[in-house]
């Protein structure tokens, strides 16, 4: 064997940055001079446009990749083995963190946090008792999937996806309230989609919402019925903008609350 | 970062959606011992490989050389895809201080020193350690001479 034989297998060529080089430099944490020397070795190379590019692509670099399921088996094993720390530390901020854009600013605010055991928690996620119905909101925003909290601000045009907790079987269905009261289905958005789930937690409901452009505050409802007491886009009524859809008893609830800007 | 590094050192998609899931709940675990003295991107590189190691290891004693997971790696030669196999098998019983260096070297293109740094040891330790493992895959892929 020659020694110098895995030389070969190294992304780029023998004067281009290492692959930890151009993860931090897209991460924002190199120092700027050292920055502006990788940048300007970028621009000028034949092969290190195409690396850089796969690193801002994230997750969509790898077509044959469904981050979801991914994503979700993260909250579930999150879930199931550290509930006290996934309640303190949203996952959105993990994978905000993960995801190498905003690193830097994600980790001042992990240190910050985890450096005082006096500091308090700010409260991340929607409380939720455990093993109970919640909604999780994840938003897409170029190559990242953070998750939302109850609250945060978002634009019209912003592609959420859902991911479930339920502590029963139910036909679900995600309930939109707008600013003016009315009614709407979130999700699903098509036809032939089914709404029976199982017990679970992180179950991921297909497809991509896009917000429209009406802006406001608005409240998502998680509906879970039981199956024989009907689908909840037909059995529930808006109540008004800010008060809950009037569902059947059997059914439950976890709302999740948007502010469009 | 995490996905498209362990895509790469073990080769099959499920292996690194899983590896990827694994290191995101290290992370988490991990948060509070995170001192910040190196870059989040430094310490999931080590996480990362940790982990990959491990599970090569364990693939290894199994006895599952990794012949069906070429993938990830399109637009390279065929000899590279060759070389990456036979890295991973080598990866995968080689001394583990040994492999670390290797990956971070081969694999991820770093510098001497930017490894020694991983590895929280001298530019010199490293060459050693490349150069040892460079022996010992010499040693290894060397055909024993049958008994006359």
């Amino acid at each position: 064997m020659e020694s110098a034989r895995f030389d070969s297998l190294r992304q780029g060529g023998a004067g281009c940055p290492s692959d930890l080089m151009l993860d931090r430099l897209h991460a924002g944490e190199l120092p700027q001079g050292v920055a502006q020397e990788v940048k300007s070795h970028v621009a000028q190379c034949a092969m290190c446009p195409q690396r850089m590019a796969a690193r801002q692509a994230g997750f969509d670099a790898f077509p044959a990749l469904d981050a979801r399921p991914l994503l979700a088996g993260v909250h579930r094993r999150l879930g199931e083995q550290q509930e006290d720390t996934a309640r303190r530390f949203s996952l959105g901020r993990l994978l905000a963190m993960l995801t190498p854009v905003g690193a830097a600013a994600a980790v001042a605010v992990f240190l910050m946090v985890g450096r005082n055991p006096h500091t308090q928690q700010p409260e991340l996620e929607t409380t939720r008792e455990k093993g109970g119905i919640a909604l999780h909101v994840f938003r897409q925003s170029g190559d990242r999937v953070a998750e939302s909290i109850s609250g945060d601000s978002f634009k019209p045009g912003d592609r959420i996806r859902f991911a479930i907790d339920l502590a029963k079987s139910g036909q679900v269905s995600v309930l939109g309230v707008e600013s003016g009261g009315t009614l709407y289905v979130a999700w699903p958005q098509g036809q032939g989609v089914s709404l029976q789930y199982e017990a679970g937690k992180a179950q991921a409901l297909p497809g991509a919402v896009v917000l429209d452009d009406s802006v406001g505050r608005e409240s998502l409802y998680l509906v879970s019925c039981p199956q024989g007491v009907g689908a909840p886009a037909t059995v529930c009524k808006s109540t008004g903008a800010t008060t809950a859809p009037s569902c059947p008893a059997e059914c439950e609830q976890s709302v999740f609350v948007l502010n469009k800007k | 970062m995490v996905y498209r590094r362990a895509l790469r050192l073990l080769g099959r998609k499920e292996d690194a959606e899983e590896a990827t899931q694994e290191v995101f709940v290290r992370v988490m675990r991990g948060l509070s011992q995170f001192d910040g003295r190196s870059s989040m991107s430094t310490w999931l590189y080590q996480i990362t490989t940790n982990y990959c190691l491990n599970l090569m290891r364990d693939r290894g004693r199994r006895r599952d050389l990794f012949a069906q997971n070429v993938v990830a790696e399109d637009g390279k030669p065929e000899a590279s895809v060759a070389e990456l196999l036979l890295l991973r098998r080598l990866l995968a019983e080689a001394d583990e201080q040994q492999a670390k260096a290797a990956v971070y070297v081969y694999l991820d293109g770093m510098s001497h020193e930017e490894a020694a740094e991983m590895l929280g040891v001298s530019k010199r330790t490293v060459g050693n350690l490349i150069e040892r493992f460079l022996a010992w895959a010499q040693k290894r892929s060397t055909p024993v001479e049958p008994k006359k």
